[in-house]
């Protein structure tokens, strides 16, 4: 058991290693044919001083050059410089920023489902009665109101009519995540609820949980014992992609809130051409991605024993 | 008292030779699978409503040209941002005032429109009527829900059904390619699709096939993986059923739940990719709208003109709970273990 | 493992719950630590320190501090606050003396000039300032080592060209320091801009000591810069969007300076902005669209133009129906600019009054403005459009034409586009526009190639009128539109050359040039651009200019009391 454990991490650390080699391959390619410069001042340049600037930055020479460089300092540890910042280490850029992100999408990641898991299991329970309703009512309003919809109403109600929550900046610690977390966690949590609903009905009228009844179990421990371990397999499945998407920021929010997180660099480094913070954001994302597929991998494992790691039973 | 079992009548039998005759000659999925699906869809009121609703919702958005009193992209800048008006109706919001100043002020009146021009929906900063807007708006969202739908539905579903039943080097390689797939930055891609294609349908149908189908594939592939060991499948496998039949008869109806609820919610989710594709240039062509558009523009001035953000949103709504209520609806009917 | 999975599920149940409820006693729980340690700046403080704080705005990141690379105007701002200049311009867009004594003393030629430098300047480490630094500041923006994206907003030096392009070394840069106060400039060419140009943080004092004592890091954070301006940074490690400045004791006008603090809060949603403004946290937000009409007539708004004009520029050389003048024509005048201006861009622009924007400069003779002196070539007249636009379609021997529009995926320019659109094909009937909104590194490439029908363009000048006239002609780089012209180059040459220090005919000149330009139509000026704020009404003393930065609060104090 042991020693099969450790051949499925190795294994997987590796292919973890090379889907990211393959990520930052493609991108590093693709990015070099966006259209453009990456200077902002462009309405400005000439041709000598993009000559000039170009060789400053390594820009004239040819791709797979530039790619190798860039390979052998991602493995010294230099992301590069950012360009919209002028030289501005792209370490520091994320460095500054990506925290506040992370909070947030935790925060609103955990938040979320822990409400939606709720809503959801008290809807299945109470299965077509007006609870119910006003469950499924929720979670498809919910998931039909963008975040941005619901970050400016959050923040007229709470904070500019009530008064009782800061309208944005980032600077009373956890009051200032509260509308922000608030508005993120929106869709989480309308998804989770939604599945949990669908898969706790499914489990509360299979046999076994009929039998277990019939032995006299209470229905609070029926439900978290046996129908959440079940429910929450498919949602683990879309959680991690979530969790990681909602961990690098979210423009709008971000920016309604006033907040310093990377919401906005991912577009802004793509629509500028600011090669490295692309190629950083990339890796940050990716990484990210595939290191917490993996977990939910090994999560399933855990909750449901029939799964077995590596998918190779049959 | 004893039963006679001569004296129930022959007619009341059915015959295992002449079912699995029919079922042969159907092919793979079995025909009274899917007339019980339907007969048992007739038979729950709610999926009914709400699947007229949704026909009633999808025609009154495919005769826009028809049913719009204005051209949607018609401008009239006097005209700009008029709140609603609706004739007969005088309740606030709906009845062309809003205030000025602390105090309800003619909007219509001011700007010179004749008494009997209404804005249902009021105009948006170009003097373009709402009411139209967002039913070409809305239609252009259904078509790509629908797009996204389908490409959640054909794509996501296929690729993890095959990557859960096959198992083993293939499930691994085909996994790794959906974490190199969803890896890659969407917004490169994006504006690569710009210097190839222009905007419109196409470059957004594309955009939506690169990556919109990714998270159904995980999840119908985890849900395999659980359902493929049970025990009915490893019976039906046991007795020679091949894969493929397996996949589609046996795992596919009880997935079919969660696959659903899944693409409900790709559909919202749809539905704001293409907005954000319309500000980068690749969504539909502006100056056409759909409801993303509608919303985003209505979002930035809520706090000044507010039913130019609530109209889309409460349109939106309409259409997705629509959509979750028949959803719901054929779930029941497609799961096998709901039969009475 | 059952253990595992129940233990692991009441962890998070509880801690949906703590977050539940933390969120629903926000409102008591929260007060009692924003009291606390949690909030600096923003509320603790007490009315009396408070009156000396401003809380103002910047409407995104700054890309540097460092004024020799700066090249956007919110950089441009927040380094003024730290770095000193020459000049500073006035209300009225003059340059006054500042860091310098008096205005420049220009030799009979036009060709040198001499400028006498405080000897009471220091910077905030307390080291003097003195000429030499001045002449590295300059010497270091042309430097090609430094990379400065603005280095050719120093051609009016000698040389800088040439250093620029790597032909001649720094040392060759047209300013020398013959004394520790003072100054000599030699220029290209004689010119009536050279103290507005000297205010420009470009050529704000640079300490080579110091520079060399950050190396690589000069300018990353707040560290690693020397202010030499009224206020020092603080807190501002890169990219952050909130940072502070704190009175500079050293500076030589600290008696002048009434702010003990100022905090900058990078704002760029204009309804948090807003919403911010009303709640008192900020004595300042930057207010666009239509958040406008809310404040019109208010005290609060205060509205600054700028020196971009938004032109729509025609690819001449690439569309065959574009080359006809008639069908340009019919394009300059079919469109209402004071509607664009009012209605769609709701007061973030004028309309334009020819090529060259309002305010940059004044005619030599009488200081009439441009909008005043030069003719009025640009206005609607849809019936002589019409007649153009029938005149170009004989012409061309066609019913209709169609062109493609393109423009950049910012909120006005999509705005403007549609205007446009609808504009040009409800008053020229016959005609098809259709709209292309992408990324500005697009538009910029499909300009640059030179192949595209319509583009939603522009031009920012700096001190020197000449650059909106000389952007169209024939061998400079971004005439985008490649007409050819010998006439042109002809007005150009003498603007740059052979006016010499005759400012009357170099100004004739300017005319000449506005009026060729319109009168072939070679591109069509639609607005200036103009930036609006709210500013706390009991704000005194902030100048407001086109020239330089739009709003300058660096000197300005609380009256009436403390800040809202």
């Amino acid at each position: 058991m042991k020693n099969r454990w450790l051949r499925f991490l190795g294994r997987r650390l590796l292919y973890m290693a090379l889907t990211l080699w393959i990520i930052v391959t493609i991108t590093f390619l693709l990015m070099s044919f966006l259209p453009g410069t990456p200077y902002n001042n462009q309405d400005k340049l000439t041709a000598a001083q993009l000559q000039v600037l170009n060789q400053k930055y390594g820009l004239n020479q040819p791709v797979w050059q530039r790619y190798l460089t860039y390979l052998n300092n991602i493995l010294h540890g230099d992301f590069g410089i950012s360009l919209q910042f002028s030289d501005q280490k792209v370490t520091t850029l994320l460095g500054n920023r990506v925290g506040v992100s992370m909070q947030l999408g935790i925060q609103a990641a955990v938040f979320g489902t822990v409400v939606g898991i709720v809503l959801g299991t008290i809807a299945a329970m109470k299965h077509n009665t007006w609870i119910d309703t006003f469950c499924s009512l929720f979670a498809i309003v919910g998931r039909s109101a963008p975040n941005f919809v619901v970050a400016v109403l959050l923040q007229f109600v709470f904070a500019v009519t009530l008064g009782v929550l800061p309208i944005g900046l980032w600077n009373e610690g956890f009051r200032s995540t509260v509308l922000p977390t608030l508005a993120l966690s929106i869709s989480p949590m309308a998804d989770s609820a939604r599945f949990i609903r669908t898969e706790m009905l499914e489990v509360l009228n299979s046999d076994y949980i009929e039998f277990a009844r019939a032995k006299g179990m209470s229905e609070l421990h029926l439900v978290v014992f046996h129908g959440l371990r079940n429910a929450l397999i498919p949602l683990i499945t879309i959680l991690g992609p979530i969790t990681v998407s909602l961990m690098t920021g979210s423009l709008v929010v971000e920016n309604i809130f006033a907040v310093p997180g990377i919401g906005e660099q991912f577009t802004k480094s793509v629509l500028t051409n600011d090669y490295y913070t692309i190629m950083a954001m990339t890796i940050l994302f990716s990484a990210l991605l595939v290191v917490v597929i993996f977990l939910t991998d090994i999560l399933y494992q855990i909750i449901d024993p029939r799964v077995r790691i590596g998918g190779d039973r049959s | 008292m004893k039963a006679d079992p001569e004296a129930i009548p022959q007619s009341l039998f059915r015959f295992r030779h002449a079912e699995k005759a029919a079922e042969q000659e159907a092919g793979a999925a079995a025909p009274s699978f899917w007339k019980d699906a339907w007969l048992r869809l007739c038979r729950n009121k709610g999926a009914v409503v709400s699947m007229l609703l949704l026909l009633i919702i999808v025609v009154v958005a495919f005769s826009a040209p028809a049913l719009a009193p204005y051209d949607p992209n018609a401008q009239n800048v006097p005209r700009a941002n008029l709140p609603p008006r609706i004739p007969g109706v005088g309740i606030p919001g709906l009845n062309g005032y809003s205030s000025l100043a602390g105090r309800p002020v003619d909007r219509y009146k001011l700007a010179g429109v004749p008494a009997d021009t209404n804005y249902y929906f009021g105009t948006d900063e170009f003097g373009r009527d709402l009411f139209s807007r967002t039913l070409y708006g809305t239609r252009i969202s259904l078509i790509i829900a629908f797009v996204a739908a389908v490409l959640d539905l054909t794509i996501g579903v296929a690729y993890g059904l095959t990557s859960a039943m096959k198992g083993g080097r293939v499930d691994t390689v085909m996994q790794r390619l959906l974490e190199i797939l969803s890896g890659i930055p969407g917004l490169v891609l994006v504006v690569l699709i710009l210097l190839v294609f222009s905007s419109g349908l196409f470059s957004i149908i594309f955009a939506l096939a690169i990556s919109s189908w990714i998270p159904m594939a995980r999840m119908v592939r985890a849900q395999t993986l659980r359902i493929k060991n049970m025990e009915y499948v490893l019976a039906a496998r046991a007795l020679g059923t091949s894969e493929v039949r397996i996949a589609l008869s046996h795992v596919l109806p009880n997935i079919a739940g969660i696959v659903v609820v899944r693409t409900m919610f790709s559909i919202p989710a749809a539905i704001f990719f293409e907005t954000f594709l319309s500000f980068i240039g690749v969504g539909m062509k502006i100056p056409n709208a759909s409801l993303g558009t509608l919303l985003n523009g209505g979002y930035k001035v809520f706090r000044i003109y507010p039913y130019q953000m609530w109209i889309p949103a409460a349109v939106l709504c309409a259409i997705m709970l629509v959509f979750n209520l028949f959803a719901d609806g054929l779930r029941d009917a497609l799961d096998p273990r709901m039969k009475e | 493992m059952k253990r595992f999975v129940s233990g692991l599920l009441t962890a998070l149940l509880a801690a949906g719950t703590a977050l539940l409820t933390s969120c629903g006693g926000t409102a008591t729980a929260s007060q009692a630590s924003s009291a606390g340690s949690g909030a600096p700046a923003s509320s603790a403080a007490s009315a009396q320190e408070k009156s000396k704080v401003l809380n103002w705005v910047a409407p995104g990141e700054v890309t540097t501090m460092d004024s020799g690379k700066s090249y956007d105007v919110i950089s441009a701002e927040q380094i003024s606050f730290q770095a000193d200049t020459l000049y500073r311009i006035n209300e009225k867009n003059e340059a006054v003396p500042n860091l310098a004594k008096a205005l420049p003393q220009v030799s009979k030629d036009g060709l040198t000039a001499t400028v006498e430098i405080r000897d009471d300047a220091r910077y905030s480490n307390g080291d003097k300032i003195t000429a030499a630094d001045i002449v590295y500041a300059a010497q270091r923006v042309v430097d090609p080592a430094t990379g400065s994206q603005s280095a050719n907003n120093l051609t009016y030096l000698k040389n800088a060209k040439e250093i620029i392009e790597k032909k001649l070394p720094v040392t060759d840069l047209g300013v020398k320091a013959l004394s520790d106060t003072k100054l000599q400039f030699t220029l290209t060419a004689p010119t009536p801009y050279l103290a507005t140009s000297l205010s420009d943080t470009l050529v704000s004092p640079v300490s080579k000591k110091f520079v060399e004592s950050q190396g690589k890091n000069y300018g990353l954070n707040a560290q690693s810069l020397l202010a030499s301006g009224p206020f020092v940074l603080k807190d501002w490690n890169g990219t952050d969007i909130s940072w502070k400045y704190v009175k500079n004791p050293y500076y030589w006008d600290a008696k002048n300076i009434y702010f003990d603090q100022i905090n900058v809060q990078v704002v760029k949603e204009v309804a948090t902005g807003v919403n911010l403004y009303e709640a008192g946290k900020l004595d300042g937000a930057a207010v666009t669209g239509d958040y406008l009409t809310l404040y019109k007539s208010k005290p609060d708004l205060v509205t600054v133009q700028t020196l971009r004009m938004t032109n729509l520029e025609m690819g001449i050389s690439s569309n065959k129906s574009l080359q006809n003048e008639n069908l340009r024509k019919a394009l300059l005048y079919a469109v209402d600019r004071s509607e664009l201006a009012q209605s769609i861009l709701n007061g973030g622009g004028v309309p334009a009054a020819g090529i060259i924007p309002d305010g940059i400069a004044v005619s030599p003779e009488g200081g009439k403005s441009v909008k005043d002196d030069f003719p009025k070539l640009v206005y609607t007249d849809k019936k002589k459009a019409k007649e153009y636009f029938a005149k170009a379609l004989s012409e061309l021997g066609t019913k209709s034409i169609t062109l493609r529009l393109v423009t950049s995926d910012t909120d006005d320019s999509i705005k403007t586009g549609q205007y446009l659109q609808n504009a040009y094909q409800t008053a020229l009937p016959g005609l098809k526009i259709n709209l292309a909104n992408v990324p500005a590194t697009v538009r910029f490439k499909e300009m640059m190639s030179y192949k595209f029908d319509l583009a939603l363009g522009g031009w920012t000048g700096e001190y020197d009128p000449t650059s909106y006239i000389k952007q169209h002609e024939t061998g400079y780089e971004h005439n985008h539109s490649q007409w050819k012209s010998a006439e042109l180059t002809g007005i150009v040459k003498a603007l740059e050359t052979s006016d010499g220090t005759d400012f009357v005919k170099r100004w004739a000149h300017l005319k000449e040039g506005n009026q060729y330009l319109l009168d072939h139509a070679v591109v069509v000026p639609l607005t200036q651009e103009a930036k609006n704020y709210l500013v706390n009404p009991k704000l005194k003393g902030y100048q407001t200019h086109v020239l330089g930065t739009p709003i300058d609060v660096t000197r300005a104090r609380f009256e009436g009391g403390a800040a809202s």
